[in-house]
Order: structure tokens, then sequence, then C-alpha cells
């Protein structure tokens, strides 16, 4: 379960900056393994044991009620990947032979082949398209491949598309990123990799694209309109997610403990906080832990998940 | 002796005729199947010329990193573990040996981790003229959020679907012996074919594990 848990992690893990009651402490219906916080909404979504299977729950968390629950029956295999919708409404996950059921609270689940043995599926931030198994789904209706993108091999890894709506950016399975109009899909330009990215995010202007090395552990940031490669930092852990804050001014990346090849202590997950202007590239000093953050009606609340509690507060 | 039929009566022939060396590679590939109920001549000639089933693909894994070394050897003096020889023969769906294909092959060290920054446990591999490769490492680990033993391939070759797979061993731990039964415990395990028979041999002063690992590739 571990890539199932890495490929959910896409919400940034901020240490809050000082110890504050919780506003709000919700009680889950199971104790997580996997939660994939929404990113506008606070909903959550969250996989739990089950005997020798898996059940999903989406949890509106305020109230604690539950909006959605499922045991994939509609997947051949437990789910090997997944991705929740910015505004908590729609959970996607992918089996290992690239069948990917889409669950929509209020709505029946839809299921379908991507022909493309996968454990990636992301929805592409800021819409309703679902990029996976080498293709770009729209699932505002019927799941309907809108463009099939060109990788070497394997599938899509990571999505992103620029605050202004007319890029989108998708890392291959290749380590090949490729940039293209967001409405005709034509390529724009690509740029080339050594290792498989695990999350992109543009800056707020659109003009720099960051990449999350997933595995390797490391941010690099490109400039997006020639490809050209601008500043990498190195992380302890292995960075998996980014967000771009309401600020307007800085990136939120999560990481994942990881053991340098070697050595036998992992390193903690070390969140962290990309500041644009300066370029500078710092742990955030935790005094209280913080698992998640969610923008939500222009506001930042951060969340802790302890076992089957789960505590909010606004930052 | 009658000679084995390879024309179809009312198709073309699937294939040209196969010299003494193909033959005995695809003798060799379908040795299981040669060593079982008596067929006619021309049930196993028709056996030879059937389209193989392409090697089941798998998912890529967030490991992987281009550009790694050719070189058959991967395991060094004091690497902890089961040393391991992976070999076998690359072909492509209609029988053919691939003698242009390349593989690209990584897998998790004795600690569990792979090797981002450089190239521990990872190699590409030209098979070449024989299409066959072999692999001198050590038996993958288990490491903590995957169930099972594990090593990944890339296998590319012109006019082929690249082949994303991955190899196990049917003596993981996990399957308790009994991997027809017990494969589906790991949810990335996507055939029953992947799960490869294990063969101990002894070494001097240990033990080595050997298994064969034929890939086919699909055509374009």
């Amino acid at each position: 379960m571990r890539a199932f848990a890495m490929l959910l992690a896409g919400t940034a893990l901020l240490p809050a900056p000082a110890a504050r009651a919780a506003q709000y402490t919700t009680t889950l219906p199971c104790t997580p393994f996997v939660t994939n916080f929404a990113r506008s909404a606070a909903r959550l979504a969250l996989v739990c044991q089950e005997g020798a299977g898996l059940v999903g729950h989406i949890v509106d968390l305020p109230s604690g009620r539950l909006l959605l629950t499922t045991r994939f029956e509609e997947l051949p295999t437990q789910p090997a990947g997944g991705s929740f919708l910015a505004d908590g409404s729609r959970f996607a996950v992918i089996a290992a032979d690239g069948t990917v059921a889409l669950y929509t609270v209020g709505a029946r689940p839809r299921r379908w082949s991507t022909g493309t043995p996968s454990a990636n599926v992301s929805f592409i931030a800021g819409s309703q398209l679902l990029a996976t198994g080498g293709s770009v789904w729209d699932v505002r209706g019927e799941p309907k491949s809108l463009a099939t993108l060109h990788t070497d091999f394997g599938g899509i890894a990571a999505s992103a598309l620029a605050p202004q709506g007319d890029v989108v950016a998708v890392a291959g399975e290749d380590t090949t990123i490729r940039l293209y109009d967001a409405k005709t899909f034509k390529p724009l330009r690509e740029i080339a990799g050594l290792t498989t990215p695990a999350a992109l995010a543009f800056s707020p202007d659109g003009r720099q694209l960051f990449v999350a090395g997933g595995m390797r552990a490391r941010i690099t940031a490109y400039d997006a309109g020639s490809g050209a490669e601008l500043r990498s930092w190195p992380t302890r852990g292995l960075p998996f997610g980014i967000t771009t804050l309401p600020d307007g001014r800085s990136l939120a990346v999560s990481t994942l403990a990881f053991a340098m090849p070697g050595t036998a202590a992992a390193a903690p997950p070390e969140p962290l906080l990309l500041d644009l202007a300066s370029g500078a590239l710092r742990p955030l000093a935790p005094d209280r832990q913080v698992d998640a953050i969610a923008i939500i009606g222009g506001g930042t609340w951060a969340f802790h998940v302890a076992g089957d509690k789960v505590e909010a507060w606004t930052l | 002796m009658k000679k084995p039929e390879l024309t179809g009566k009312t198709g073309p022939m699937r294939r040209p005729a196969l010299n003494r060396r193909e033959m005995l590679e695809r003798c060799i590939h379908y040795g299981g199947l040669l060593l079982a109920a008596p067929m006619t001549v021309t049930q196993a000639a028709a056996a030879l010329t059937a389209p193989l089933q392409p090697t089941p693909a798998a998912v890529l894994g967030p490991a992987y990193r281009r550009l790694a070394p050719e070189r058959a050897l991967l395991r060094q003096a004091g690497d902890s573990g089961l040393p391991l020889q992976i070999a076998g023969r690359l072909f492509s769906q209609d029988g053919s040996a691939l003698h242009d294909a390349v593989i690209e092959y990584w897998q998790a060290d004795g600690a569990g981790e792979y090797d981002m920054e450089g190239d521990r446990y990872r190699t590409t591999l030209k098979p070449g003229a024989r299409a066959r490769y072999t692999i001198d490492t050590m038996m993958p680990t288990h490491y903590p959020g995957r169930v099972c033993q594990h090593s990944h391939y890339l296998v590319r070759a012109p006019g082929h679907k690249p082949l994303i797979t991955q190899l196990y061993f049917a003596t993981d731990p996990v399957f308790e012996g009994d991997p027809d039964r017990n494969y589906g415990r790991d949810p990335l395990i996507t055939s029953r074919e992947l799960v490869r028979p294990v063969r101990l041999v002894p070494e001097p002063g240990s033990v080595a594990a050997q298994v064969e690992f034929d890939l086919v590739l699909e055509k374009l």
C-alpha cells in the first residue's frame, strides 16, 4: 500500500505556526491507513482495512457525516492509487490493470478501463479532467477520452493546470514533462527528466513549474516558457505533494519519510515552505503536527489525523 | 518422419520455416508443453508456430531512473541476502528472437531501498545476437508498504510495444508455498504468470537462487 499512500498524499503537510485549540474534532468511521484531504473543502477521503479487503469513505468533516462508502467492488483488485477532486465531491481510484473507478457523492459509481496498467490517477488541479493511463478524460458525464498524450512508455504520473488556464503540464512515467495547450492539447514543449515526478505545480503567475521529485528527494523549478531548469533544492524526505498557498507567494511541499541508501534510519517527513520571491526552501518549525491543509473560502485550514479523530483549525 | 506442417491449409504461412537453432530455442521456450502429453507432429508444429502470449504488463512504480549503466553483475562483495541469477530470452509474439531489444532492470537493495541518486541495482542490458540476458544480483527484499519481493523491467524493441512488467518469486514467504492461490495478496501482481519458480543451487559455502524469466513483446 506504500504506493497507494504516496499517491494519495497529495495535500501538503504543514506544521501549524503556533499551537492552538482545534476548532472542531471529527470522529471517523474507522482508523484510516490512507487519507486524502480535499484542497478546497472540509472533506476527507479515507481508506481503511476491513477484514481482508478495503473500504473507502468520503466524510464531511465539520459534521462527521458519511457522504459515500465503497468497498471498491468496481475494481478487479484492490486499488493501487487514487485521487480526490479539490471540492471533495469525487474520488477516483485505479487498479493495477488500469481499471478506473470514479465515485461521486450522490451518484452511481462509474468504471472503465484505460487499457494501461498503472498506479497513477490524478485530477488535473482546477478542472474536472482526470489524467490516467496515458490519456486525459473528461469525467463530467460518461468518461470520455479527450486526448491521448504521448509517452515513450507508461502512463501519466502527475499533472497541473496553470492558474491562467492556458497550459497543462503532464509528467509521464517515462520521466518527461510535457506542456500542452489546455484547450487543444497541442504539444508546446518538453522537459526531460531522470526520474518520474510525483507532483507538479505552477507558480501563481504561471511562469515557473515546480516539480516534486517523488522517490528522488528533490524539488526543481523550471521556466515554463523555455523548459530551462532554474533551480533545484534537495529535501530530506521524499517530496510527493505541492500546494500553492493563497498568499500567492509561497508553495507548501509535503514529504514522506525515507531512508537514504546505506542507512537504517529514515528521515522523518519534513513539511516545507518554498518562498517564491527569495527562492528559500525551509522547514516550518513544528510545534504541532499538521497532516494537511485546505484553502476553504479564502481561509487556510489545517488538519491533523490521530487514530480515528481529525482535528481542524484555521491558520 | 513426416515433415512438420508449417503452412495452414487456407492461409499463408504464419512464419518462415524454423532453422535448427530457432527450433531449439522454441523447444526451450515451450519446454513444459513438449514434455506434456503425447502430441502428433502436426500438433507440435502448430504449437511451435502459434503466437506467443505477450508477457503480462505491470505498473512501472515510482522508482524508475533513466540511464542506468550497461552491466550484468549488480551484486557487490559484502551485499547481504541471497545471491540471485535471473536469465531469460526475448521473443516477439510471433516467436522470433528479439536481437535488438533493450532491457532496463531495477530493484530495491538489501535494505528495501531504491537508489535514486545512483545506479545500485540498476542496469541496462542489450541481449544482442543471442537474444538472451543474464543478471547476477541479490534477491530483492521486502519493504514496508509493498507486499511481495519483486524486481522491475522495462523492455523496448523496434516495432514492438514497450513492455513494463515486474518479476515475482514463488519462494516469497507471502505466498506460503502456494502462489497459485495466494498471488493476489499483492494487489500489484497483475498475473500469476509473473510469479516464477526459483531454483536453489549450491555454491561454494553458500547457496544461490536461479530464475528463468522469458520476455515476450507485443508487436505494434
